[in-house]
């Protein structure tokens, strides 16, 4: 030792002061700071992934937020009623109107300079009508000739010019189509573009109501371009006729169904699934009966559903959902959902191209956005003067809103809404979503399709992950703590060390070697041999009970494990016995199936065959069993006269074995009776990864760590307790039942709980072994996907940033969260338990 | 139910000790059956086995390797195909028969690898000596009876002996070649192209530099069209070496027929010339073998699995790739984790003042082994990947954006990730292993007057390296076999290209790579087949659990180590 100041001879030294060398000092001093910096480092980064977590997370929730606005005069107020439409081009830089009378004005988005003015649809023939495709620019006009255009409006940008000229609108219209009659003006007007061509749904001056077909083909030879019309007249009934003009035509991407409306709220549905013969399926009243004026009709993005806004502020979507009393078509409009009121009468409605926000604008310039699938009100903004709102737009990027109202003024609004879907009531509650017949808990990440909405809710895979942990805590928990009892209590000290180390090297085996044996290898044979694997769970442990009853006639050494003899024979044996046993299970198997399942345990699932009463045997057979066997345990023990024949131990546990069979062959029959029938619930369909495999073979990964935690604890317990029990005549069973166990409770419940904390968090088994189905499902026999598969397997492929990508992170924020808590509960417990312990 | 000690019976309770002891019974048992299910299909994987030739009962034949065998119902349709007098013999054994799994192999004629083969279409079965079993480089095996060899159209050895006899030189010789052009399109042709992108990015980072059209950017793209010229003369001379030795290849061919006399061919497209000899990685007389071959089979097969790259989407050839990202992430792992995890347990051990606030992060630090691995993964992909990884590409690769480069999974994020999940792992054990050394040594040392540092580096650190070492190992052990966090930081199925070569800067860390983990989970569930797989699954998995195996001995004999020199130390 390199001490500076050696310790002798200090007495010839005293008054002499030594002094440690400053570099002895300055080391000491820079490993002090070094230890302490790093130290402290290292847990604040550890420890700072719960805080990056979160901050990944908090986006979701934090809403929408309109700013910035600015407002300019934009037209003459009076002229403002001519508007089409008006909206701005995706970098929000230049903006354009559209008036009825045909001009088009392009102007500067953020302050209103006008750029340029030109009459783009010519004067004569007069239009009288208007429609514009839910994205992609595209417009039709219907004239008072009969003749319906349609068209695209774009921007188009023009490189190398300065900076106020590059933005251009263009109107680009095709030639007239003849869809009604010469002279007939088209007054109402809607469309949609297909695959095939045009689908136009027209009312005309004279009243007819038309659904036409525009398909355009290009010669190839010559170049010119043919025009095919297929027109299909829809009837309006008399009584409809006398409520005077609709108001509202409107037709979806599919083209099967149209809807005309008037203002008063009443509507007429057809369907044109069969193009031959539309039907006028429904009159529903998009009112819903409250007696307001329609002030605004429009399909949301997708075309699934339909938006209507009426003159008491109240806008509604309106799902088309199959009812037992819906129209011809099996369906009626059902108002899924009600947005957040306007004080007002509500003008406009407007949607996203990109998801399903949407805004509305009321006549007292109140502007709203909405998200439709969560309900929720992501931000609100009010026009400055307040005025009507006459037209608005959500910002081809989703980033800005624009409106214009009736006092002539253009409002240009910054709006952040990176995740308008997520709320805590979408993530976890049941959310009815378009085109579903009521609300459902879904995940459903992504599809092939376009107007496709991510479904994200966590709670079918909050449900996976606690089916899995249920499941495999089942399995786990008595295999692992009745060994654990057994390897303290009974178990020769000689081999404990070595079992206990193999056991814990079984816990660092990789799950992914699990995941694999258990869907390669296991879930075939668990499918081949369910019946079988039932039978051995009950067989084992009753001929396990059996074997100790009659263990009095065997060999003393077999038994007697720690009094001398070979104590191993007493494990062997017991393997033995569980081999045999499961054996034994395998033999027996096709004759219970035969019994109790009509022969094909599947077909039976499946509710093919048999009745639901073997079922509630089987479910009640266990309970029944186990309360006779608690019954019987604490029962007075019987007078010590020494001449009981050995064998009453074991028949009074056969009788018991049988009773409770005959109990639950009634409880059967009477539950049968009543018409009971767990199949559909708790049992249903076989799927080959199912949490039935992943209960074992997670239960499997979680048996070592529960059992090493639950042996300390037993081992902990002081033997001089033990000594005292066995002092008193206490068996040995009596004494680890009644002493040891409940001195050792709290550790085997840190034990249960930290086996629980690495079930709910394991990955890879459940990612290979349990079928990744989002389902929430009962059932034994149907798959499942947890929180942490359900991470693997999305985040590789999710955005950075966007929803899912957050979602994914927040269901490892809960899974940390969930994890660190029953861990430090097991923690806490088991420190105590170890003070008291001590102290015992 | 208490027996006086003169009539020997069972004590009171005892059939719950039995009822306990079974369920360490099962424990036990499951963890016998699975290490002997890996061990005996793992190692049994490439003992070479014979090939049957079952006659069905319509006259074909069928060759291959039988898998396995199990009992079935067969189905109505099945059934119904049959004679009257079989169908009965059914109803005798109530619907059950035996079937049998056959790797047909030549998946190009087929379409498929496996049949199932039920016992009662059988009427025949025999092993030709004749039929030799072929592993290819692509299309999986190839298993037939053996007609020719050809050199150039003609017979070189004709008949199974023959070929036997003189197929070990050829098939060395044009193994060799294929080698040699593999190494030509991967290491000349490839570094080629890097020097190109290079040049490329010059130019690229020069005109982001100084600006489009800049002098600076001019030069390079000068300098960059002579180096283009010089290097596509090479290219061409090496592309002109590599048609030379592929000709070459192209003359040797091996005539195997199927059952059905049709011959393998050496592409599915086309059915009439024979399989080269170059697509040829192993072939043998499967049912004319010594002991010795097969033994000398099997060995090869296994250095060959332990030594070469992966084929056939992984089904096939070796897992060098995979296990050397497994080793390479480890060390990383543990390089990055061990000063770390040993500097803070130092600091919450032997510096900071022990107190409940102390005592709190030493249970947060506790609980955070047991968080689980996904969530380490997560954040993994966040901070590290998407976080550092997109900075350092802003900073230091402007140039290849928006591509990533280290913005994106590879080993160094992986190995970070892992080293955070298992920092706990060796801070708890660190401590343990510092409050294991007697408070009487520190006493002693400071008593000597030794400063505190003196104290840690001298007297406690020595006594505790064992410990702090079994940790480190445990956490390897872990990390080791640890897949759900490298799913989604760094780990793919089939890296192009290790994280270590012959390229500077030799060490690749932004490189994706291949772990035995994941390895196992992708053979077993992503592959074209996964009864093909299943082989090289099981293989890859006994490698595996060795590997951890081993790092968990030495944990534990280190263990047993430090518990001897303990009872020594105590004083």
């Amino acid at each position: 030792m390199s001490t500076p100041s050696p310790a002798h001879p200090p007495p010839a030294l005293a008054g002499k002061t030594r002094r440690t060398s400053p570099r002895v000092l300055w080391a000491d001093r820079a490993a002090a700071v070094t230890i302490t910096l790093g130290g402290l480092s290292v847990i604040v980064a550890v420890l700072g992934m719960l805080v990056f977590l979160v901050v990944v997370v908090r986006p979701l929730f934090a809403g929408a937020v309109m700013t910035a606005a600015v407002s300019y005069p934009l037209l003459p107020a009076e002229r403002t009623a001519e508007i089409l439409f008006c909206e701005v081009e995706e970098y929000r830089t230049r903006g354009m109107c559209a008036l009825a009378t045909g001009e088009v004005i392009l102007f500067a988005a953020r302050n209103g300079r006008m750029l340029d003015r030109r009459q783009a649809v010519p004067v004569q023939p007069a239009p009288t009508s208007f429609a514009r495709a839910p994205a992609g620019g595209g417009v039709a006009f219907g004239f008072a000739d009969g003749t319906v255009r349609l068209g695209r409006f774009d921007f188009q940008t023009e490189p190398g010019a300065g900076d106020d000229e590059r933005t251009r609108s263009l109107l680009v219209l095709a030639e007239p189509v003849p869809v009604g009659a010469p002279g007939d003006a088209i007054t109402l007007l809607d469309y949609r573009a297909t695959q095939s061509g045009t689908r136009l749904a027209v009312m005309t001056a004279s009243g007819g109501l038309l659904v036409s077909e525009v398909a355009r083909r290009t010669n190839m030879l010559t170049g010119k371009e043919t025009t095919d019309l297929s027109s299909t007249p829809l009837v309006v009934p008399e009584e409809l006729r006398a409520l005077g003009r609709p108001a509202y035509l409107r037709t979806n991407a599919q083209g099967n169904q149209v809807i005309l409306a008037w203002k008063s709220g009443t509507a007429a549905r057809y369907d044109l699934t069969d193009r031959a013969n539309p039907l006028l399926v429904e009159r529903p009243d998009l009112t819903a009966g409250t007696g307001a004026a329609l002030g605004c009709l429009i399909f949301m993005q997708g075309d699934q559903s339909i938006l209507s806004g009426d003159s008491l502020g109240e806008t509604r979507a309106w799902f088309g959902v199959e009812r037992w009393d819906g129209g011809l078509d099996g369906r009626s409009l059902v108002a899924a959902r009600t947005l957040e009121r306007h004080d007002a009468s509500v003008e406009v409605i407007a949607v996203s191209s990109r998801d399903k926000s949407l805004i509305t604008g009321a006549a007292d310039g109140t502007v709203l956005l909405h998200h439709l699938t969560s309900g929720r009100t992501l931000a609100r903004a009010k026009v400055d003067p307040p005025s009507a709102i006459v037209t608005a737009q959500i910002a081809p990027k989703g980033d800005g809103v624009f409106v214009v109202s009736a006092d002539g003024m253009g409002t240009l609004w910054d709006l952040r809404n990176p995740h308008p879907e997520t709320t805590l009531s979408t993530l976890f509650g049941p959310v009815w979503y378009e085109g579903y017949q009521g609300p459902a808990f879904t995940w459903q990440s992504s599809s092939g399709t376009d107007d496709f909405e991510p479904k994200l809710s966590l709670t079918p895979l909050i449900f996976g992950t606690f089916k899995a942990t249920f499941y495999s805590m089942l399995f786990a928990v008595p295999i692992a703590v009745s060994a654990a009892l057994y390897t303290s209590e009974f178990l020769d000290r000689r081999y404990r060390a070595a079992l206990k180390s193999s056991v814990e090297m079984m816990a660092s085996l990789p799950s992914v070697v699990l995941g694999f044996i258990a869907a390669l290898v296991l879930a075939p044979l668990v499918e081949k041999w369910a019946v079988a694997v039932f039978v051995a769970f009950a067989i084992i442990p009753l001929g396990a009970i059996l074997l100790g009853h009659l263990s009095g006639w065997l060999p003393r050494r077999l038994w007697a494990a720690s009094g001398g003899g070979a104590p191993w024979l007493h494990l062997a044996a017991l393997i033995a016995l569980a081999i045999l046993s499961a054996a034994v299970a395998r033999a027996l198997a096709p004759l219970l199936e035969e019994i109790l399942f009509a022969g094909d345990f599947k077909a039976w699932l499946d509710g093919r065959t048999g009745s639901g009463a073997s079922a509630i045997g089987l479910l009640s057979w266990p309970l029944i069993l186990v309360s006779l066997m608690a019954l019987d345990a604490r029962r007075p023990a019987p007078p010590r006269d020494g001449s009981r024949p050995r064998l009453q131990g074991a028949a009074r546990f056969l009788l018991i074995v049988g009773a409770s069979i005959a109990a639950a062959g009634l409880i059967a029959a009477a539950g049968s009776w009543v018409g009971l029938d767990p199949r559909g619930a708790l049992f249903g369909t076989y799927v080959q990864r199912n949490a039935l495999v992943v209960g074992f073979v997670m239960g499997f990964a979680i048996i070592p760590i529960i059992y090493t935690v639950a042996e300390d604890a037993l081992a902990a317990v002081p033997d001089s307790l033990r000594s005292a029990s066995l002092g008193c005549g206490a068996s040995r069973w009596q004494t680890a039942l009644r002493i040891v166990l409940p001195v050792a409770v709290p550790g085997i419940f840190s034990a249960l709980m930290i086996g629980l904390g690495r079930a709910a968090g394991e990955t890879m088994i459940v990612l290979m072994a349990a079928g990744n189905t989002p389902v929430l499902d009962m059932n034994l026999f149907n798959g499942l996907r947890t929180l942490s598969a359900n991470i693997a397997v999305e985040l590789p492929e999710a955005v950075k940033d966007g929803t899912l990508y957050r979602v994914l992170f927040l269901a490892a924020l809960m899974l940390f969260l969930i994890t660190f808590v029953v861990n430090t509960i097991a923690e806490i417990v088991r420190q105590r338990f170890r003070r008291r312990s001590l102290s015992l | 139910m208490r027996s006086s000690a003169r009539r020997p019976g069972a004590p009171a309770g005892e059939q719950w000790v039995w009822l306990t002891g079974t369920g360490l019974a099962l424990a036990t048992l499951m963890i016998l059956g699975l290490l002997i299910l890996v061990l005996a299909n793992g190692l049994s994987t490439f003992w070479p086995g014979p090939l049957v030739e079952l006659t069905l009962s319509d006259g074909s034949r069928v060759l291959g390797e039988v898998t396995r065998e199990e009992r079935y119902r067969p189905r109505g349709e099945e059934l119904d195909a049959l004679p009257v007098e079989r169908r009965r013999s059914f109803a005798a054994s109530d619907g059950w028969s035996n079937r049998r799994l056959i790797r047909t192999g030549n998946y190009d004629l087929y379409g498929d690898d496996f049949r199932w083969i039920p016992d009662f279409l059988v009427t025949a079965v025999d092993r030709p000596r004749d039929v030799w079993a072929i592993e290819r480089r692509e299309w999986g095996r190839a298993i037939g009876h053996a007609r020719a060899l050809v050199r150039d159209g003609l017979a070189v050895a004709e008949g199974s002996p023959a070929i036997a006899a003189s197929i070990g030189p050829l098939l060395a010789d044009t193994a060799s070649r294929w080698e040699r052009i593999r190494d030509l399109e991967k290491n000349d042709l490839g570094g080629i192209n890097t020097r190109l992108e290079r040049s490329r990015l010059t130019i690229r980072s020069a005109a982001l530099e100084h600006g489009d059209g800049s002098p600076q950017h001019l030069m390079a793209k000068g300098d960059a069209a002579a180096e283009e010229t010089a290097l596509t003369e090479k290219y061409r001379r090496i592309q002109e070496e590599i048609e030379r030795l592929r000709a070459d290849n192209r003359r040797l061919r091996l005539v195997i027929a199927d059952p059905a006399g049709r011959i393998i061919p050496e592409q599915p497209s086309a059915p009439d010339s024979p399989l080269l000899l170059s697509q040829v990685v192993r072939a043998y007389p499967a049912n004319d073998l010594s002991l010795l071959r097969k033994a000398a089979i099997y060995l090869d097969r296994w250095w060959e699995f332990l030594a070469s790259e992966p084929r056939e989407a992984n089904t096939e050839g070796g897992i060098l790739p995979a296990l050397f990202g497994t080793f390479m992430m480890t060390v990383m792992m543990s390089i990055a984790v061990a000063p770390f995890g040993v500097i803070a347990a130092l600091y919450l051990r032997e510096y900071a003042r022990q107190g409940i606030l102390v005592s709190t992060v030493r249970i947060a630090v506790n609980n955070l082994a047991g968080v689980p691995s996904i969530v380490y993964g997560a954040f993994g992909l966040g901070f590290f990947c998407y976080g550092l990884g997109g900075g350092i590409d802003r900073l230091l690769f402007p140039e290849k954006l928006p591509s990533p480069t280290f913005g994106t999974g590879g080993i160094l994020w992986a190995s970070l990730t892992l080293a955070l999940l298992t920092v706990p792992v060796v801070i708890v054990a660190t401590e343990e292993a510092l409050a294991a050394v007697p408070r009487s040594m520190r006493e002693g040392s400071f008593a000597c007057g030794a400063s505190r540092w003196q104290t840690v580096r001298r007297i406690v650190l020595p006594r505790a390296t064992p410990g702090i070492m079994t940790g480190l190992i445990l956490a390897m052990a872990r990390g080791a076999g640890e897949v759900a966090p490298l799913m989604i930081t760094g780990v793919v199925k089939l890296a192009p290209a290790l994280p270590f070569d012959g390229r500077f800067p030799f060490i690749h860390l932004e490189r994706s790579f291949m772990h035995l983990g994941f390895h196992i989970y992708d053979v077993g569930f992503q592959s074209r087949n996964s009864e093909a797989g299943k082989p090289m699954v099981f293989t890859t998995t006994l490698l595996l659990i060795a590997l951890i195996a081993m790092l968990n001995m030495t944990a534990v004999f280190l263990r047993a180590r430090l518990r001897r020199r303990f009872r020594t130390a105590q004083f």
